[in-house]
């Protein structure tokens, strides 16, 4: 037995979804040509012209949008529509460089509450559900856009926003939310405080949890479920398209359902920009068929993931794609093979016990490349171990990567912190091949 | 009877021992015995201490993974198969030895330390 909040909509037959995006494809492309002198010129240069787009498979014919566009267009120059039409702002750090800003019609606000509708409701809430958001409120799109999502379905809505566990929990305890939005990994601060403090998990009444906004692994998501008793549902979603909203799990776990009558989605080759085949993974573009203030076109996320093309038991007929697999921008080829730093840290983490602090460090020894794997030691990762448990969990280590990647690889055990630390952050990468080899 | 002995996980670089011992050095720690277990790549220093708790703390805190392991300790008479008489009771019982290393401490009382799965199990076979 599968929910929904939009049935009708979310498994409409195939052709007639088509149909749906073919019109509103016509319609944004026109929008964005007589509104957004960005878009104009970029049609112009294309000798493009809105007429020319007749139906859905015609979207190859238009021009990406990438990041540094918005920020070339800080703050309000990519929007459709006059500002007197704005009636929300959301802006996303980047670690890199200018914020991002985004801005939402009323109308585009009735689309976020819908798609986020969908997301919990694929998950089984209804409106006798109670939510508890725990995602950032401000100007970063997860807590508002768990809260539209849990409004538009009618729950009685707690904005808690992030942080002061010690009082989230008694407001668990107390208002007894059924559903939490948050991150997996504040959803395991949790877990660990009310574990830490003797609280029983019973004394909670949630039921389900909506994760996303940073990547987490198949591990992470059966501690979570296990600790805080509920059920676990990814979500996806970027503030440039929405935000949280464009991608959802449903009851069956087997991918992420997108929203594609409002957000049309190809998976292209990041260096050619041409579609790749189905079931290849490459980056996940985004058109916004249906927003009024910042309907992007082909958005190129710089997300990875492929399409999965065999229907899913839940009766959706939107497409469907496997959890994100990592970002264009971290990926190295190794001997002609593709290889997401992600991978491997996911790896890392189905094993346990091992800190997410690794480096990939790829040389050329005369004409093939070759990739070492350092990995941090934990005082809990040797706890009761030996050196031959050390030599098992290195070619464990090994034979997992290897099968993930289908790259042989050498794995070094390093000491706790002896991986070069940047800002905080380990450093991932360390590519000490000449330019010409790394080709991309 | 069984006692507790520090185990710290050294990468095979120069200075790693050096480098432990240093720490082990300005907490104060006294070793009475150490023993390394190396293969090509990195290794584990055993240690006996006169305070374990201090000594894994120390090393934590200064970025070593370390641990504290339950080991056994076998009171030996000071002459030849006197550990042998005792690993053959292991052996014996079907009890697997994972690492073993004797010594002799102050007043010349010799002592064979033996790591194994279940320190219990093994007990009640050396009491045979």
């Amino acid at each position: 037995m599968y929910h929904y909040y939009n049935k009708d909509v979310e498994c409409m037959p195939p052709e007639q979804l088509r149909q749906l995006q073919s019109e509103r494809l016509k319609s944004v492309a026109e929008r964005n040509y007589a509104n957004v002198p960005f878009y104009k010129k970029k049609f112009d240069e294309l000798g493009l012209s809105p007429a020319d787009i007749t139906g859905i498979d015609d979207v190859k014919k238009l021009p990406f949008t990438n990041k540094t566009d918005l920020r070339d267009n800080y703050p309000y120059g990519l929007f459709a529509v006059p500002m007197s039409d704005v009636v929300r702002i959301h802006a996303s750090s980047g670690t890199t460089g200018k914020q991002t800003v985004v801005g939402y019609t009323r109308r585009d606000l009735d689309i976020w509450g819908e798609v986020m509708a969908r997301t919990l409701g694929a998950g089984g809430v209804t409106k006798n559900d109670i939510g508890h958001i725990s995602y950032g409120y401000g100007l970063f799109t997860g807590g508002l856009g768990g809260n539209i999502g849990s409004e538009t379905i009618g729950c009685a809505t707690i904005p808690a926003s992030v942080g002061n566990t010690k009082r989230q929990i008694t407001i668990m305890q107390d208002f007894k939310p059924t559903f939490i939005l948050c991150t997996p990994s504040y959803a395991l601060t949790l877990a660990e405080y009310i574990e830490d403090n003797g609280i029983a998990p019973e004394s909670l009444s949630l039921k389900y949890g909506f994760f996303g906004a940073e990547p987490w692994t198949d591990a992470m998501k059966r501690e979570i479920e296990a600790k805080l008793r509920l059920k676990a549902f990814d979500i996806y979603g970027l503030s440039e398209i929405i935000g949280p909203g464009v991608a959802y799990e449903c009851e069956a776990h087997e991918g992420l359902h997108v929203a594609e009558d409002h957000f049309f989605i190809e998976i292209i080759d990041p260096d050619t920009g041409v579609e790749v085949e189905d079931g290849q993974y490459g980056e996940v573009v985004f058109t916004c068929l249906t927003k009024e203030a910042l309907p992007l076109l082909r958005y190129r996320t710089h997300d990875i993931s492929k399409k999965i093309s065999a229907p899913c038991p839940c009766g959706r007929t939107s497409t469907r794609i496997t959890k994100f697999a990592g970002r264009t921008d971290d990926m190295l080829i190794i001997r002609g093979v593709n290889v997401f730093p992600s991978q491997v840290e996911a790896v890392l983490l189905e094993l346990g016990g091992l800190a997410p602090y690794y480096q990939l460090v790829v040389e050329r020894e005369g004409s093939l490349d070759k990739l070492t794997v350092l990995v941090e030691l934990t005082p809990k990762t040797v706890s009761g171990s030996g050196i031959k448990d050390l030599q098992r969990l290195q070619r464990t280590i090994a034979e997992s990567i290897k099968s993930m990647l289908g790259l042989a690889v050498k794995v070094e055990l390093v000491d706790p912190k002896a991986i070069e630390r940047f800002e905080g952050k380990a450093v991932r990468v360390v590519d000490k091949r000449d330019k010409a080899f790394r080709a991309r | 009877m069984v006692i507790q002995q520090v185990s710290v996980f050294a990468q095979n670089k120069k200075g790693a021992v050096a480098d432990i011992l240093r720490i082990l050095t300005e907490a104060d720690i006294q070793i009475l015995f150490f023993s390394i277990a190396d293969t090509e790549e990195y290794g584990f220093l055993h240690l006996l201490v006169d305070d374990t708790i201090k000594a894994e703390r120390a090393l934590v805190d200064n970025g070593k993974a370390a641990h504290i392991t339950d080991v056994l300790r076998i009171t030996l008479e000071h002459i030849p198969g006197a550990f042998y008489k005792e690993l053959k009771k292991l052996s014996d019982a079907g009890i697997n030895v994972e690492y073993a290393y004797g010594y002799v401490g102050e007043a010349g009382v010799a002592y064979g330390i033996v790591n194994v799965n279940d320190t219990g199990e093994a007990e009640r076979a050396l009491d045979v």
